[in-house]
């Protein structure tokens, strides 16, 4: 209904934004049409990514196309950083769980060292 | 963290806390989730999911800290579980089989069980055959309980009910029952006090407390009766005989309306959820006689309930009463004209404890009922100041003295064979309830009398028999019981 919004949110926090906006001038202009939009901004699937840096707009662009690409064409990010995670992600939608990132990786060449 | 990442990587799904409702917490996520599932939070804590909902589960809290909105939760892949094993045998544990208090004891070797098990079917049952003395004799005698048999302890508040069951612990972990005593969010001192007791009797070895404080979260409250059932069901599989005391289920009842009233649940009658029939039946479904590899084992449950004001009409009363094989009730009335144990033999039932009597123990029942039921109705027209013949003066004075023999002190148990003897010696009217004791400490003490007692009572096919040998040989006995010193 409203996929023409999707380029302008990408991430959770662009999602709050707009909702900000909608909530500011809400009971001024296209009552019901914001209504309705709000509430699809509030349902939109969040992916939840650990990356290990701070991404720019760009990579989020990335990200985002690929998350939506894979998992869900609506699915909105929540990126948060860990610079343990080394390289890679750590990726959470809907329940699932995924580690993809190189310290897993590493975990499993050297289980003992994880061990002690 | 690390254990929630453990978990994470194991089971592939991962959950956020979206709500938290005292220790109610829903989560969005882990679709995979079963109900009675053990869950981790981020922040370290555990917890047990209840119900499964469209998008979000139900998560009982098991700590005290609760986690925060927008936390993480992992799954274990498996039920909620509690250490058992005879290494837990003298100690005082939560309802998550962790030790508490000073006696902290390394648990290894002990094995891992599931809280929640579907209890055994008819077949791996069989009919109740064998008494289990309770060392009070008006239960004995009068309301007899069969191993296995589930028997309700019902009454007012501070009416004894916890004594009766306090004093059944005691004379069959000294017979080598394995007892489980669970109690269910009562107060600190009160727990400190039975520990006590129990000490002081000196039957620890054979006894685990599982205990839940009135400060504990709802959810261990919620699972102590179920963890001292597992631990139960542990040695019944090793062939032993186990007595549980679930004291009390009325609290244990209310703490399962409050989670309920929590989760959004439905309330019925008292605003009790609808499954609460569900929540005791599944529980206490899971005692009973068992054939364990040929041989009988036993598990027999007493659960506690409270009634207010001598009311036993009320919803989990009836409830209780329907799911178990008989009552005991205490009545406040009988306790505050001084009757100990105050319990009120026309009210109560036992379903199949009878079966389990001796022909001779029977006899004895029938004979003192009928002149107990005499001595209540010669007692009303009492109360109409109607002059007395002498023979209901005799029923009078015959059943004040079987009343008084049937008072016992908390700190007193009677063996069965006592217990018939000293019947024997009051229907005769040759001993006036004197120093009950001796022969008790004597029958423990002295292998000779114990014989005599046992021989006396084994040789004695019905109640007339007993009396005219009671009769002929009561001098030793008499002596004892009516010596000065």
């Amino acid at each position: 209904m409203f996929s023409e919004m999707l380029d302008l949110v990408i991430t959770k926090e662009d999602v709050d934004a707009q909702i900000e906006v909608i909530d500011i001038v809400g009971d001024s202009l296209h009552r019901t049409r914001n209504k309705e939009l709000r509430k699809w901004l509030m349902g939109l699937p969040v992916c939840d990514l650990t990356i290990a840096f701070e991404p720019t707009k760009e990579v989020l662009r990335d990200l985002g196309r690929w998350v939506r690409k894979n998992l869900n064409k609506e699915a909105v990010l929540r990126v948060a950083v860990d610079p343990g995670v080394i390289a890679g992600a750590e990726i959470a939608f809907k329940g699932r769980y995924k580690d993809l990132t190189v310290r897993a990786k590493i975990d499993d060449l050297f289980p003992f060292e994880r061990a002690s | 963290m690390n254990v929630l990442k453990e978990f994470l990587d194991k089971t592939g799904e991962v959950g956020e806390v979206e709500s938290v409702v005292q220790f109610v917490i829903l989560a969005a996520g882990l679709p995979g989730a079963t109900v009675g599932e053990r869950v981790v939070f981020e922040s370290g804590q555990h917890g047990f999911v209840t119900a499964l909902m469209d998008d979000t589960i139900e998560i009982l809290v098991l700590s005290h800290e609760l986690p925060r909105v927008g936390m993480r939760v992992a799954r274990t892949g498996e039920k909620l579980k509690v250490p058992t094993g005879e290494g837990l045998l003298g100690l005082t544990v939560n309802a998550l089989g962790v030790p508490v208090g000073q006696k902290l004891r390394s648990l290894e070797g002990a094995q891992m069980r599931e809280i929640e098990v579907i209890p055994a079917g008819i077949v791996q049952r069989k009919k109740i055959s064998r008494p289990l003395e309770t060392g009070t004799i008006l239960v004995d005698l009068m309301i007899p309980i069969g191993r296995g048999q589930r028997e309700l302890i019902m009454g007012d508040r501070k009416t004894g009910k916890t004594h009766l069951a306090l004093r059944t612990v005691i004379t069959q972990a000294k017979l080598g029952t394995v007892c489980v005593y669970a109690a269910v969010g009562k107060k600190q001192g009160e727990i400190k006090r039975v520990e006590e007791y129990f000490a002081k009797a000196g039957i620890t070895d054979k006894l685990i407390l599982v205990v839940s404080s009135s400060q504990d979260g709802p959810g261990e409250i919620f699972l102590t009766p179920y963890t001292a059932m597992t631990m139960a069901e542990y040695f019944r599989d090793e062939g032993k005989d186990v007595l549980v005391v679930l004291d009390d289920m009325s609290t244990h009842a209310k703490f399962y309306r409050e989670i309920s009233l929590l989760g959004r649940r439905f309330p019925g009658r008292d605003s009790y959820p609808g499954d609460v029939f569900y929540t005791h039946s599944r529980l206490l479904e899971r005692a009973g006689n068992f054939i364990n590899g040929g041989r009988e084992a036993a598990i027999t449950c007493l659960p506690i309930m409270e009634t207010a004001q001598r009311d036993f009409s009320g919803f989990i009363q009836t409830n209780m009463m329907s799911m178990t094989d008989g009552h005991v009730f205490f009545d406040s009335d009988l306790y505050f004209a001084g009757r100990r144990p105050a319990i009120n033999i026309f009210i109560s039932v036992t379903r199949v404890g009878r079966q389990t009597q001796t022909n001779l123990r029977r006899e004895i029942s029938q004979m003192t009922l009928g002149l107990l039921n005499n001595y209540e109705r010669t007692q009303k027209f009492m109360r109409f100041g109607a002059e007395l013949s002498d023979n209901s003066r005799q029923i009078i004075r015959s059943g004040e003295r079987l009343l008084k023999f049937f008072d016992q002190r908390i700190s007193i148990t009677v063996p069965v064979n006592v217990q018939t003897v000293l019947w024997a010696l009051l229907w005769l009217g040759v001993w006036e309830n004197t120093n009950m004791e001796r022969l008790v400490v004597g029958y423990e003490k002295d292998a000779k009398l114990r014989t005599t007692i046992d021989n006396l009572v084994s040789g004695a096919g019905s109640a007339q028999e007993l009396l005219t040998k009671i009769r002929e040989g009561s001098e030793p006995l008499l002596g004892l019981l009516n010596s000065k010193d």
